[in-house]
């Protein structure tokens, strides 16, 4: 700048002044030594400080308190300015100042030297403004990344969080669908209830067992048709293992019970239920389990009545040899003494009684015990005459109670057959039949040449026997032809109609039954002509 | 009441007495000659040396069965019929060793003409 005429001088030394004092940033000039030569209008604005109060002070004085960052007194050793007078370079910082009043400035420092016109370093000029809103904004701006760095870690953490809940999710799911194929495929029915006994599942095992399902509440129970099996009573709604499970927290293990399907079938099950708990023990529903046992049961059934058979065939067979022993003795010691000399008439007679009750003794001794054997010797047969004498057996009886006996059939019809197993089937027979009938009743005897029922038409005999006696109590229908079954409490060992339905059928034959309480019974038999028709 | 042509000799097991003794009674009854025993072994010795047209046997002897003492008499003479009378309903195990099965429950008329039968197929 050469334009150094005083004149000039003048004019633009006023010039500058005034230019100084409406800027708005702060200024402020050193001299060598540091000392403030000048303080613009702004600086005394900014700072607190008037001019007169700081003009001719030194800057390592301390007034303005230059701190930066971390509180480092600036202005003794490290004042922006002097650096700027030393080195020639112009200085830039954000520092702290305190104002006259006492509180912080955050500022912006610009200071650079000032040169004369040979270019020596006469002093210094710092501009200083405050950038509070800079720092402010410059603080915010932290603050946001701070904060949104603190959301991207969230994000990162939830996305991590959801990515594990859908692998969980899926784990259970699948394990859920494992879960549900393992149970459809089960080969127990399973049935579940909710917490309030609601039927809500049944597998496929359950529904073949039962032939299909019924949900619902407890009044869908009454749908599911099932008896005791030990009394033989209806399991009525609240009693099914079902609804005490969930209602008492009971547990049932394999309830033997008779159920009848909703397809008519009649089958026999294990039921069993045990109540299912949360966390917190409280009921939530029932898992019920039924198993078919029907063959199972069947089959120990049977066994359980060969062995039976068996072990009374034994018996049978021992007491049958034991008591047959004397009544040959008796037999022989009465033909002796029916032989002797010095009887007179009376004491004849007597002796033939005694022989027809030992001959009834010997008779019962061999149809009783004597029964099912494999014997099949098998030969032409009077059906008619046995008959007739199967009925002489219970002539006593027939006398007692004036029941009148009603023959209606020709004398003579035959087929080919074992006569034991005939007379044994028809002293049975017939011996019910006296049994059941009051005093002054009927029994009817009918044989007659006969067509099998259905569709064989094989030729044979039907024989009929009938009584108006007491009948059959329809509950008891069912079991009348099973071995051990029977209603007479002190005599009969159960076994009468089942060995003759054993006979009739080792002939090739049926037997076929029709009764009425109260009113009488009527058994009727077809017999083949012979075994061979018989087909058996 | 069948009679066996000549005076045949049956030989009777049994080891009831009683029993035993009026079997006998009533075959001699019928015209037969009877010979006693009530063990196997003396009827082994009965059979072996004497001349019998049959053996009548219980089957539940004191020392074996009738039908093991069939056996060994059928090894001996094996012509002579040997009957197997019982208190058993069934015939037992073996027959094939004997000849005939009687129940005990027959009456003596009916057992006497089995008897004579046998015999008489026989002879």
């Amino acid at each position: 700048m050469d334009q150094d005429t005083p004149a000039l001088r003048g004019k633009s030394d006023e010039f500058c002044k005034q230019l100084m004092d409406n800027l708005h940033d702060a200024v402020y000039c050193l001299d060598r030594e540091r000392r403030i030569t000048y303080w613009n209008k702004a600086a005394e604005k900014l700072t607190g400080y008037c001019a007169q109060e700081v003009l001719g002070t030194k800057c390592n004085d301390n007034v303005l308190v230059h701190v930066d960052e971390s509180g480092y007194q600036l202005c003794k050793e490290d004042c922006p300015a002097s650096h700027a007078m030393a080195s020639g370079v112009p200085q830039n910082k954000d520092i702290y100042l305190r104002h006259k009043l006492g509180h912080k400035l955050s500022v912006s420092v610009h200071a650079s030297s000032l040169v004369d016109s040979q270019g020596r370093i006469v002093g210094a000029v710092e501009v200083f403004s405050d950038n509070s809103q800079k720092r402010e904004a410059q603080e915010q701006a932290k603050a946001l990344g701070d904060a949104l760095k603190e959301l991207d870690a969230t994000c990162a953490r939830l996305h991590t969080e959801l990515a594990e809940r859908k692998r969980v999710e899926e784990a259970l799911s699948r394990s859920e669908g494992h879960l549900r194929t393992i149970v459809d495929n089960l080969p127990i029915g399973v049935l579940f209830t909710d917490a309030q006994g609601n039927l809500i599942f049944a597998n496929a095992a359950l529904q073949q067992i039962w032939g299909g399902a019924r949900f619902g509440g407890v009044e869908q129970y009454a749908a599911y048709k099932g008896w005791w099996a030990s009394t033989g009573k209806q399991v009525k709604a609240e009693e099914w293992a079902a609804y005490r499970a969930v209602r008492n927290g009971e547990t049932s293990v394999n309830e033997v019970i008779e159920i009848e399907t909703f397809d008519g079938q009649r089958k026999t099950i294990f039921n069993s239920a045990f109540p299912v708990r949360d966390e917190k023990g409280r009921i939530v529903g029932a898992v019920v389990t039924n198993e078919d046992i029907t063959e199972r049961q069947h089959g120990q059934e049977s066994l359980i009545r060969s062995e039976k058979l068996a072990s009374a065939g034994r018996m049978a067979a021992t007491i049958a040899h034991e008591i047959n022993n004397p009544i040959a003795a008796v037999m022989n010691l009465l033909y002796v003494l029916g032989a002797n000399p010095s009887l007179d008439a009376d004491a004849a007679k007597l002796i033939t009684v005694i022989d027809e009750e030992i001959g009834r003794l010997a008779n019962i001794s061999r149809t009783t015990l004597g029964f099912y054997r494999n014997d099949s010797d098998h030969s032409v047969v009077n059906v008619a005459k046995l008959l007739d004498e199967a009925v002489e057996l219970y002539s006593r009886k027939v006398q007692e109670n004036s029941i009148y006996v009603d023959r209606r059939h020709v004398t003579e019809q035959f087929v080919s057959a074992n006569e034991g197993e005939l007379r044994h089937l028809f002293a049975n027979l017939i011996s019910n039949s006296v049994d059941a009938c009051p005093s002054g009743g009927r029994l009817l005897l009918r044989v007659i040449p006969f067509r099998e029922w259905g569709n064989s038409q094989k030729p044979g005999l039907k024989i009929t026997i009938a009584d108006n006696g007491r009948g059959i109590d329809p509950r008891h229908r069912r079991n009348i032809f099973e071995p051990f079954f029977t209603t007479k409490e002190t005599v009969g060992n159960g076994l009468g109609l089942w060995v003759s339905k054993t006979i009739v059928q080792k002939h090739g034959g049926t037997i076929r039954v029709r009764s009425s309480q109260g009113r009488g019974t009527v058994f009727q038999i077809f017999l083949p002509k012979s075994r061979a028709e018989g087909a058996f | 009441m069948a009679i066996a042509r000549c005076k045949p000799t049956l030989l009777c097991v049994d080891d009831n007495q009683p029993a035993l003794h009026v079997r006998q009674l009533v075959l001699e009854s019928a015209g037969y000659t009877v010979l006693v025993a009530s063990d196997s072994a003396t009827a082994m010795e009965i059979f072996s040396s004497s001349a019998v047209n049959m053996v009548v046997s219980d089957h539940f002897l004191r020392d074996g069965t009738g039908i093991e003492l069939a056996t060994a008499m059928k090894k001996l003479k094996p012509d002579v019929p040997i009957v197997i009378i019982s208190g058993l309903l069934n015939a037992p195990e073996g027959m094939e060793h004997a000849d005939l099965f009687i129940c005990k429950t027959d009456s003596p008329p009916q057992v006497l003409e089995k008897i004579a039968g046998l015999l008489n197929g026989r002879s």
